[in-house]
């Protein structure tokens, strides 16, 4: 964690997130392997419901219905996939950027921005594996 | 519903999902707004605070919120309650800049002056501010200086970051957890029990906090005014 000096001069962790999107085209099991707790959200235009229960940190096998799904950690993530499962994964670095840059709009105006001004101070690392 | 006598209450409900000042202008429009105050004024009313005042999308000028919250501050007078609430997008604090604030229909109201508009309430009462945007919990270092007994119910920690959805999930859990269908929940004795449940069952990346200015505040029964002397 990098510590970041406020003005009146105490210190407070980084704003550290990785955000993972999920797009399912068919009901398939990813294996997500986290660090954190994490919650797994299904996205439905501009509403969201949690699935499932929180993955703890280790590896969970989640069976996934048609859908886009977003989760976000503190720490490096693995998604690991069947070779032919029809899931595309996507590390949404850029989601909380409101200053602009790249980004891959087709897929990110279905997801969630954050109520804040500013992209994390830290992204870790998303690794997918089939 | 819980009648309050005596000591004067009063609520502020800030909901900023028009921005029009040329930083913020092209940030996604917040979402939950309208839905978190309307949530947050039906549980005020359960609490029996009497006063409520919401401002919302253009009305929520940093001109007209610094008028409502010194008002508000000055009128509920000795052990009386100020509950203020924000929903919307803040600005996260700088190093050597600032200490973050909330942005507002015209501008940014930095949570320095929202600080020292909050020390007109009397040393007596309680102000409660319950915020649901990113980086929630970064007001509360500032506030720590207010004179009034202050409690900050945050969305998230101040280096975290809530999404955009049209309900927000720390707001209705809030709901659940206090004024569940407008009567009180007999287990919500004290703040700490309060940020307990807020925290159970949430993500790392996103987790509510509630503190105080003064350890003993989270003793204190959630919305109450300080008892009559």
């Amino acid at each position: 964690m990098h510590p970041r000096l406020m003005p009146s001069g105490w210190t407070a962790a980084a704003y550290t997130c990785l955000m993972v999107a999920l797009y399912v085209a068919e009901p398939a099991v990813a294996s997500l392997t986290v660090h954190d707790h994490v919650q797994l959200d299904r996205v439905a235009g501009i509403t969201a419901e949690r699935y499932g229960d929180l993955l703890p940190p280790g590896t969970t096998a989640v069976r996934l219905t048609a859908g886009t799904y977003v989760f976000r950690t503190t720490g490096d993530a693995q998604v690991q996939l069947g070779e032919d499962t029809p899931v595309h994964v996507l590390a949404v670095t850029q989601a909380n950027d409101k200053d602009g840059g790249p980004i891959e709009l087709s897929k990110a105006q279905a997801l969630p921005a954050a109520k804040g001004d500013g992209p994390p101070d830290h992204v870790p690392t998303l690794t997918v594996l089939r | 519903m819980t009648s309050v006598t005596g000591p004067r209450s009063a609520a502020v409900h800030i909901g900023a999902d028009d921005l029009r000042h040329p930083r913020h202008a092209a940030w996604a429009r917040p979402l939950s707004c309208r839905d978190t105050v309307e949530r947050l004024s039906r549980l005020c009313q359960a609490a029996g605070v009497r006063t409520q005042q919401a401002l919302l999308g253009p009305d929520a000028t940093t001109g007209r919120i610094r008028a409502a919250i010194a008002a508000a501050a000055a009128g509920i007078g000795p052990g009386g309650l100020l509950i203020v609430t924000f929903s919307g997008h803040s600005e996260r604090p700088v190093p050597g800049e600032h200490d973050g604030g909330w942005c507002l229909h015209d501008a940014v109201l930095r949570h320095v002056e929202t600080a020292a508009l909050l020390a007109a309430a009397p040393a007596s009462a309680r102000v409660v501010v319950i915020a649901d945007t990113c980086y929630a919990a970064a007001c509360a270092a500032v506030f720590t200086g207010v004179p009034a007994t202050t409690v900050v119910l945050a969305a998230c920690a101040e280096n975290q970051a809530t999404l955009n959805y049209q309900h927000s999930e720390f707001i209705t859990k809030l709901e659940r957890l206090t004024y569940h269908g407008g009567r009180p929940n007999p287990d919500c004795r004290s703040y700490t029990w309060l940020r307990r449940e807020l925290r159970k069952d949430t993500p790392d990346v996103e987790r509510p906090d509630v503190r105080a200015n003064h350890p003993a505040a989270m003793r204190q029964r959630p919305f109450r005014p300080a008892p009559r002397r």
